[in-house]
């Protein structure tokens, strides 16, 4: 054995040495755990669309049947004791001075918005960065509702020009162990 | 090319419910409308365009320095006075 290294047999270790364990500080090999990255998930939507569906601009919680539906996506957790950090991107133009909010909601449940006050004509990123508890390890429906409090949304797009639809928006989930 | 979500929001007042994908019609209240009205108000609304954006550009002719001229010449002012009969000639059409 080179002078270098130690042999594991004269560690004072339990556990099992592996290509998934670790050595930890007490001692004990075991894997990773604590802010491990479970699974990722990266849907990605460059489809031009526009709506006038409205969302209130008002104290209320947006509901599922308020703006337009731009974005949705299927996410089953691995674990029912993690945490799901959720990331939205949106490109959103509107035709009008209004306020412009953007919605992720979870099946029908709204969970975040956010808005942004749009010139008309203006073109911007709108963002949403939200993390829940694990609801469980069923399957998770994520969706994002915009709706301009007047006007017409411009999603990807704006009234005159797309890139050819290579605009993108998209919505990422990463679920990380507890 | 003009935008079929520019023309139903022009003729129908951006009233809730008309929602496009890919340029093409998938939400409108009481049903798709036929591609012969879709064709129709995509002529109106391209005549209605083309004589706003005349009227915007010969309002935008209207520089500080040809007002200030219509102020203090009878030349500058006859110009103004010939620009506004333009713009009252387009608005007409509309």
């Amino acid at each position: 054995m080179a002078t270098t290294k130690v042999d594991s047999v004269l560690l004072d270790t339990t556990g099992t040495a592996s290509s998934s364990t670790f050595l930890r500080g007490d001692g004990a090999w075991a894997a990773a755990g604590g802010g491990k990255l479970l699974k990722s998930h990266y849907y990605q939507n460059g489809v031009a669309a526009t709506s006038t569906n409205t969302t209130p601009f008002d104290d209320t919680v947006p509901t599922i049947s308020e703006g337009y539906e731009y974005m949705t996506t299927n996410f089953t957790p691995l674990s029912a004791t993690s945490t799901l950090h959720i990331s939205v991107v949106a490109t959103v133009g509107c035709n009008t001075l209004t306020s412009s909010m953007m919605c992720l909601h979870n099946g029908g449940a709204a969970l975040v918005t956010n808005r942004q006050y749009l010139a008309a004509g203006e073109h911007i990123t709108m963002v949403i960065n939200h993390a829940i508890a694990s609801p469980g390890t069923s399957q998770q429906t994520f969706s994002v509702r915009i709706g301009a409090a007047t006007g017409r949304i411009y999603f990807n797009t704006d009234p005159s020009y797309d890139f050819g639809g290579t605009h993108a928006s998209s919505i990422t989930v990463y679920e990380v162990e507890a | 090319m003009t935008y079929i979500a520019d023309v139903i929001g022009w003729k129908f007042n951006d009233q809730p419910g008309m929602s496009t994908v890919n340029r093409v019609i998938t939400e409108f209240p009481g049903g798709i409308p036929s591609q012969e009205d879709q064709d129709k108000w995509t002529a109106e609304y391209e005549a209605w365009k083309a004589v706003m954006d005349e009227i915007l550009r010969l309002e935008a002719l209207e520089t500080p320095r040809r007002i200030a001229e219509a102020h203090l010449t009878d030349e500058g002012k006859a110009w103004i006075v010939a620009n506004r009969d333009l713009i009252a000639t387009e608005r007409a059409k509309l």
